[in-house]
């Protein structure tokens, strides 16, 4: 406790420099609104069912994309990494969009798929793919031969030998990928909700601020921090559990 | 153990004739790694291939093992044409090659449930095999966490499982300690005499190949052709206690690959 | 001549891939509306070309890109460093980075937006925003990663701490120094261009924006078409620095998306 107190006494500090800085008005309480009043904002938006509805539905697009992105992109990565004919037909058209700025594809899912649902899950799943095939690409091809041919010599076919050692041994670079896959989900999610959306957790913090909402605009801020940064700690969960093999 | 019987050919466990092997570099240049090789192994025997790094033992291995396509002869196991890797041909690697993410029970198991194997006998074949082997108490261990040679005991024990006729082994105590190696050794002849097995030992010890092995397969540099073959098949005391016939016998087989050596320097 | 045959080989698929845009969009199997023709897309990249919109757009683009990355990389190289030296910085700033690595940085575009306006300003404060936390952490990773033995041998041959970390700390540190912004550049370039949607300021990102309130898809493709040639330029050309910079160095090349 003592040391969760010491870790996290900076944020307590740069908290207070918040408060105070607003209150003794050397800027406008209108645009950094005192602390206090952004939690009592907060605390209001908590009782409120929309604000979880709003929630809820960020979430469930950032996991469908990034569930979607991660089966073929695995899929995809290890096709590429094992049949040659593949990677020659695939991997330059991989190469030529992977440095294509994923945000670019905002409006184009919107003329493709409207400003519901479907146009965010298919933005975060195209932006996550490449990223995720490409790790996965790396680690398979990476797979030292003697641990397939050690499947091989006891009875593992090939299919089973793709799913249980290559893939297996990928797990790493796949997770490397799953990382940068899991920031660009959130950044992905939020801006296209930002821009054009009638829901989602971006999309309210867009009205509160066309509404002059701040301190509801601020408390939304902080929840996106809140799901970064919950969603981070998930990923080193799985990821510690994932790798427990490794010391 | 009786020395090589007249009927060797008829019984033979590995049957190579006329083996080439070649590959091509980056630069597409062919490069011949294994010349013309004719070797007849029998059932139960205990062969060392022996030659100077690069002379291409470990490919004959690779190639036996059906992991590396050959370009021209032909290979016979157990009376059938070599097809692939297989059940039949276990082998043991000198970086163990055990699948990291598993633990050692884990590890042991993947085979059997491959042959599909009843999960009771599995089980039980896992733990006996662990037993033997050593490594009672480290059944949840993963790989990362036991020293060098108790993952080339786990690595054997995997092997062990699915019961191969013909055990093919690539340095296997290469990476290990003097003293941990020569225990490794130990264990190995004692599993040989227990069951019979056929073993296929490729090594650049000419102590370790001359102590364990009833013939020593010479072979020359590049490209790999066999030179020599050495009958070691007489009784040892130990590996540095095997008395004159044991030293005279490694002392002409060191000349022999120093030769080798020095020939690829020329 | 292999290398020219590798690039043919690998010029194929993607012939191919605009062979069936063509071959898709001419067929009415989808409307120009969803997918206009390759050919119309290469002529509003012509015609925008010729107009000097392009120019300008791009250029705007990529002066904003670049200068929020400028201002995260001296920011960002500093803070990691300062971290590595000392441990009151190190205890202050630790929990910020890891609060603030993972938080989509985008989110503050609002807050920037109320603070700064609807301006440049506020799309280059969000560029820098966003690849800021990634630099400092590879920084820091870097200069506290220094081998000790080095330290102590500068040492005792006589560095001064200044001559210290000019000398050994920032050499040392270089190469993951120069892969941390490598990784951010590309988050630079999505907050560039999201903020100038959001903010309306013009250049790629703008246009993008107008095309598509406007029903525009060929400009929406050319505009895609267009950032994809920038993104592809900015990381090749930052690959190509470091491996300049680091050419005394063996590690392996690392790759970037955006």
């Amino acid at each position: 406790m003592a040391r969760f107190a010491a870790t996290y006494a900076p944020l307590a500090i740069l908290a207070l420099l918040w408060e105070l800085v607003s209150r003794s008005g050397v800027v406008s309480q209108y645009a950094l609104p005192p602390l206090s009043t952004i939690l009592a904002a907060w605390g209001d938006l908590l009782a409120d069912p929309d604000y979880y509805r709003n929630i809820v539905a960020s979430v469930l697009r950032g996991l469908a994309g990034l569930s979607a992105a991660l089966v073929l992109g695995i899929a995809l990565g290890t096709s590429m990494a094992t049949w040659r004919s593949v990677n020659l037909t695939i991997g330059p058209i991989v190469q030529l969009f992977y440095p294509l700025p994923k945000s670019a594809l905002i409006p184009l899912t919107i003329i493709w798929f409207g400003i519901g649902d479907s146009s965010k899950v298919f933005l975060i799943f195209l932006g996550c793919f490449l990223p995720i095939s490409t790790a996965t690409f790396n680690g398979v091809r990476g797979v030292e031969r003697t641990l397939i041919w050690s499947a091989a010599s006891l009875g593992a076919n090939g299919w089973a030998r793709l799913r249980d050692v290559a893939v297996m041994a990928a797990i790493p670079d796949i997770l490397a990928g799953v990382r940068t896959a899991l920031a660009l989900t959130f950044v992905l999610l939020v801006s296209s909700e930002l821009l054009i959306s009638n829901e989602g957790i971006g999309f309210l913090i867009r009205i509160y601020g066309d509404g002059s909402q701040y301190p509801k605009m601020f408390a939304c801020t902080f929840t996106v921090m809140l799901l970064g940064f919950l969603a981070d700690r998930c990923f080193r969960r799985l990821s510690g559990h994932l790798l427990r093999w490794r010391t | 153990m009786n020395g090589l019987p007249a009927t060797a050919a008829a019984e033979a466990a590995i049957e190579i004739s006329g083996l080439n092997f070649e590959y091509e570099t980056a630069g597409q240049q062919k490069v011949r790694a294994l010349d013309g090789i004719e070797l007849s192994i029998a059932k139960g025997e205990f062969v060392s291939i022996l030659g100077p790094s690069g002379c291409g033992k470990s490919t004959l291995l690779y190639i036996v093992g059906g992991f590396v396509p050959f370009n021209q002869g032909s290979i016979i196991v157990e009376g059938r044409p070599l097809a692939g890797p297989g059940p039949d041909r276990g082998v043991v690697f000198q970086q163990f090659a055990l699948f990291p993410w598993k633990t050692v029970q884990q590890n042991v198991l993947y085979g059997m449930e491959k042959q599909r194997v009843p999960k009771a006998e599995r089980l039980e074949r896992a733990a006996r095999l662990i037993r033997e082997v050593g490594l009672a108490g480290f059944e949840d261990s993963f790989p990362s966490q036991l020293s060098g040679g108790m993952r080339q005991r786990a690595a054997i024990a995997r092997t062990l499982a699915v019961d191969p006729s013909i055990l093919l082994m690539d340095e296997p105590f290469g990476a290990l300690d003097a003293q941990t190696r020569s225990i490794m050794q130990e264990q190995l002849l004692e599993i040989w005499r227990s069951t019979g097995k056929t073993v296929l030992f490729v090594t650049h010890d000419v102590r370790e190949a001359v102590y364990l092995s009833q013939r020593v397969v010479l072979m020359t540099k590049r490209p790999g052709r066999i030179k020599e073959i050495v009958d070691t098949d007489f009784e040892k005391g130990g590996e540095f206690a095997g008395g004159k016939r044991f030293d005279d016998t490694v002392e002409y087989i060191w000349n022999q690959v120093k030769a080798e050596i020095g020939a690829s320097h020329g | 001549m292999t290398g020219l045959r590798s690039f043919a080989v690998s010029l194929a698929p993607v012939l191919v891939l605009i062979a069936m845009w063509e071959g898709v969009a001419r067929s009415g199997l989808l409307t120009p509306f969803l997918l206009p023709a390759f050919s119309v897309v290469i002529g509003r990249i012509w015609e925008d070309l010729l107009s000097g919109s392009l120019a300008s757009a791009m250029a705007l683009t990529t002066a904003r890109a670049l200068s929020g990355f400028s201002i995260a990389a001296v920011l960002g190289v500093s803070l990691g460093i300062v971290m590595a030296v000392s441990g009151a910085m190190r205890w202050f700033f630790d929990p910020i980075v890891s609060v603030g690595f993972p938080t989509p940085k985008i989110a503050f575009l609002p807050i920037i937006v109320l603070w700064l306006g609807l301006n440049d300003a506020s799309v280059v404060a969000i560029t820098a925003l966003s690849p800021f936390f990634i630099i400092a952490i590879n920084s820091h990773a870097g200069a506290s990663g220094v081998d000790k033995q080095l330290l102590w041998a500068a040492r005792s041959l006589g560095s001064k701490p200044g001559e210290l970390m000019r000398e050994i700390i920032l050499p040392a540190a270089t190469p993951q120094i120069l892969t941390g912004l490598q990784i951010a550049l590309p988050t630079a370039m999505i907050a560039t261009l999201v903020s100038e949607m959001l903010t309306g300021v013009g250049g790629l990102g703008g246009q993008l924006l107008d095309a598509q309130r406007y029903a525009d898809s060929p400009g929406l493709f050319a505009g895609v078409v267009e950032i994809a040639f920038v993104g592809t330029v900015l990381i090749r050309g930052v690959a190509f620095g470091r491996r300049r910079l680091l050419c005394w160095h063996s590690e392996g090349r690392a790759g970037a998306t955006a």
